[in-house]
């Protein structure tokens, strides 16, 4: 224990990643660790490199996925030991964390979803403003009042089946249906600015790890601006394995972390835990640590998802040379059961649509027969196919949380977490209702459902791997949640949390932009707080 | 404002990184490693009637579809090697009609492995050169702009 820092910051996902430059840019004196190496964009990742040629190199590495990909190649499926409905989740540990892969889908949280929050969209709205320019967001100015507009590049528009899909939706609209469709809002450059990142080329591999870092991530935005400021100390590579308490245990005084193989530590006066919704309550588990509210790894939220497919025969032989766009889905249905609830469920889902031929990645799917039948099918198929995935919001209950594993411990000898996730009746009538207004939309449009699921059910309802929050919650006392309404902890001062862990409810939405503006606006409170002298 | 000619050079870099199906995998040149020659020729003739050659439309052989299903299998887990070393040998053009109209519903070991075939020579077929033709996609490609459904 040599150096000590103002705050320590571990995790360097889209959480710790804008901490750790507000917190450089208001002139601390910052740690980051992440546990993983710099993966290095376009030659550690690059999604556009042709299958064939890199097949065998691949399969002697044991990568099945026969596409590269940032999220497939390097997370760690054994992780997490899964009790109840499996998530399809892994472990990415890489500085930028799960920034590398996912999406850009950049959706405000709106006033109807704060209501079940401490703060008010109000107080977070400046900082999804900030986080919006910051990361570069395009999107159209829709006026949705539940999905607030925010600081935009120029929008991306739609492919022909999905616009033909919100021609359904408008024609329901018109009989008074609560619903909207709009184009997707993601944090990827449409318009050059100085000192931005590169103008995205439209190759759509966006998810498999952005080869010219258009695309926002941790590791091409705030944390190279961050060392610039000469303010961040960047460790790579060093796992963090305790958390140093002082002696009376009211604060924080460091970390220790394993770097190369060496254990080591760093002192700091406060510390920020971004690490993940499931790795900072295991975190916190270990050491039973700023837990008096007994919420710790409690109150664990996921969304869940289903896809459907349809087809219009009347875009058969349109022009699909190149539809691969910012990745699949450039559409959203929203805005429903935003103002009248549902009576057969509690909460809203929306539902992200997508199209276009990208036979690499193939997800207008299967076709039956073989033969020039076949081939005939698969064209048309691509062509006139458009996907909706669902995404419902599952609710917390006593049988989803985090706890620790006794019997599996990871190399530095710590037990590693379960998640114990479980279906409940809610999202089962949520699912039936989505395939049921899918089905009407496709109707409405003058389509033909291809593919769905007969009957949703567990057995083919999935559970988004990245979407977890909830496990550390926001609260305005004490005995309701783990950190207090500024993401600081209930029980010990100096120390707070910067993932989506303190999501204390979830909507339909997206959770990363969120999660940046959250993290940023206790970025900011951290450095009023250190001004005062009150770390 | 056009992007700093810097990152233009470094796409240009990252692109070029993208070469084309390497001498081994030509057509034809292929010497198989995980089948017999004997079982390869079969296997190239069941790739054949699924995703045949057509006038203008490339098929399973200009996809080179054979490279790619005996490479995978070269490191393929052992019951997945036997199920198809056993699934070509017993399946058979003539009965792909038969076959078929199991697909969604496969209940004999030759129906189900009808379905593990397709499913591989379809992935194979669609990360070709051959099957970006067929579909006539030009994606995966450096464009300036996106014009969606107005284009």
């Amino acid at each position: 224990m040599e150096k000590t820092f103002d705050v320590c910051v571990v995790g360097s996902g889209p959480g710790g990643g804008i901490a750790a430059w507000v917190l450089a840019t208001n002139g601390l004196k910052v740690a980051l660790l992440e546990a993983g190496p710099r993966l290095r964009a376009g030659v550690d990742y690059n999604a556009h490199q042709s299958t064939y040629e890199n097949l065998e190199k691949r399969l002697k590495l044991g990568k099945r996925n026969p596409l590269p990909g940032v999220w497939s190649d390097n997370a760690e499926k054994d992780h997490f030991t899964p009790v109840g409905d499996r998530p399809n989740h892994g472990l990415l540990r890489a500085l930028g964390g799960r920034s590398l892969c996912w999406a850009g889908h950049s959706l405000r949280f709106g006033p109807l979803d704060f209501q079940r929050w401490p703060i008010s969209y109000e107080e977070v709205a400046p900082y999804y403003s900030k986080a919006e320019r910051f990361m570069s967001v395009y999107g159209r100015r829709d006026g949705l009042w539940n999905l607030p507009d925010g600081e935009f590049m120029k929008p991306v528009p739609m492919r022909c089946p999905e616009a033909q899909l919100g021609a359904g939706v408008a024609r329901l609209r018109a009989s008074g249906r609560e619903m909207a469709f709009i184009e997707l809002r993601k944090a990827i450059p449409t318009e050059a600015r100085p000192g931005g990142r590169p103008v995205c080329h439209y190759c759509g591999h966006c998810m498999r790890g952005c080869e010219v870092d258009s695309k926002y991530t941790s590791a091409n935005t705030p944390i190279p601006k961050a060392l610039r400021t000469g303010n961040l100390t960047l460790l790579t590579g060093a796992m963090m394995t305790r958390i140093v308490m002082d002696r009376a245990r009211h604060r924080v005084s460091g970390v220790e972390y394993v770097e190369g193989g060496r254990a080591t530590g760093l002192r700091c006066r406060s510390l920020v835990l971004a690490c993940s919704t499931v790795e900072t309550a295991r975190f916190l588990l270990l050491q039973d640590l700023a837990n008096s509210s007994g919420l710790v790894g409690r109150n664990l939220m996921s969304h869940f998802g289903l896809y459907m497919t349809a087809t219009f025969d009347r875009l058969k032989g349109r022009d699909s040379s190149n539809d691969d766009g910012t990745d699949y889905f450039h559409s959203l249905l929203t805005g429903l059961y935003w103002k009248t609830p549902s009576r057969k469920f509690e909460g809203s889902y929306q539902v992200q649509c997508g199209a276009g031929v990208n036979p690499r990645s193939n997800r207008a799917g299967w076709a039956p027969g073989y033969g020039a039948d076949l081939k005939r099918r698969l064209k048309e198929l691509a062509e006139t196919h458009v996907l909706m995935n669902l995404q419902g919001m599952m609710l917390p209950s006593r049988e989803t949380f985090v706890d620790l594993d006794r019997d599996r411990r990871d190399r530095f000898g710590l037990p590693l977490p379960r998640v114990h996730l479980r279906y409940g009746a809610n999202e089962i009538a949520m699912a039936k209702d989505c395939v049921e207004v899918c089905e009407e939309i496709v109707h409405a449009a003058g389509g033909k459902v291809w593919q769905k699921p007969e009957t949703p059910s567990p057995a083919n309802l999935i559970i988004d791997g990245n979407h977890w929050a909830g496990t550390c919650r926001m609260s305005k006392s004490a005995k309701d949640g783990v950190v207090n309404t500024n993401s600081q902890s209930h029980d010990i001062p100096n120390l707070f949390i910067g993932d989506a862990s303190v999501f204390p409810a979830y909507p339909e939405k997206n959770p990363t932009l969120t999660n940046i503006a959250l993290s940023w606006r206790m970025s900011e409170n951290l450095a009023a707080l250190a001004r005062k002298g009150e770390l | 404002m056009k992007p700093p000619a810097i990152e233009r050079r470094e796409l240009i870099r990252i692109l070029a990184a993208a070469p084309a199906a390497p001498a081994a995998a030509a057509a034809g040149a292929y010497v198989p490693r995980f089948f017999t020659k004997e079982e390869y020729a079969k296997l190239d003739e069941l790739t054949a009637a699924l995703l045949p050659e057509e006038p203008g439309s490339p098929g399973a052989r200009s996809a080179n579809v054979g490279f790619y299903v005996d490479t995978v299998l070269l490191y393929a887990p052992a019951d997945m090697q036997q199920q198809w070393r056993r699934g070509v040998a017993s399946i058979d053009p003539s009965r792909f009609a038969a076959l078929a109209t199991a697909e969604t519903n496969p209940s004999t070991e030759d129906e189900r492995f009808f379905g593990v075939f397709k499913r591989l020579v379809l992935e194979a077929f669609f990360q070709s050169d051959a099957g970006a033709k067929f579909f006539g996609y030009r994606g995966n490609a450096a464009v300036s702009g996106f014009n969606g459904c107005a284009r």
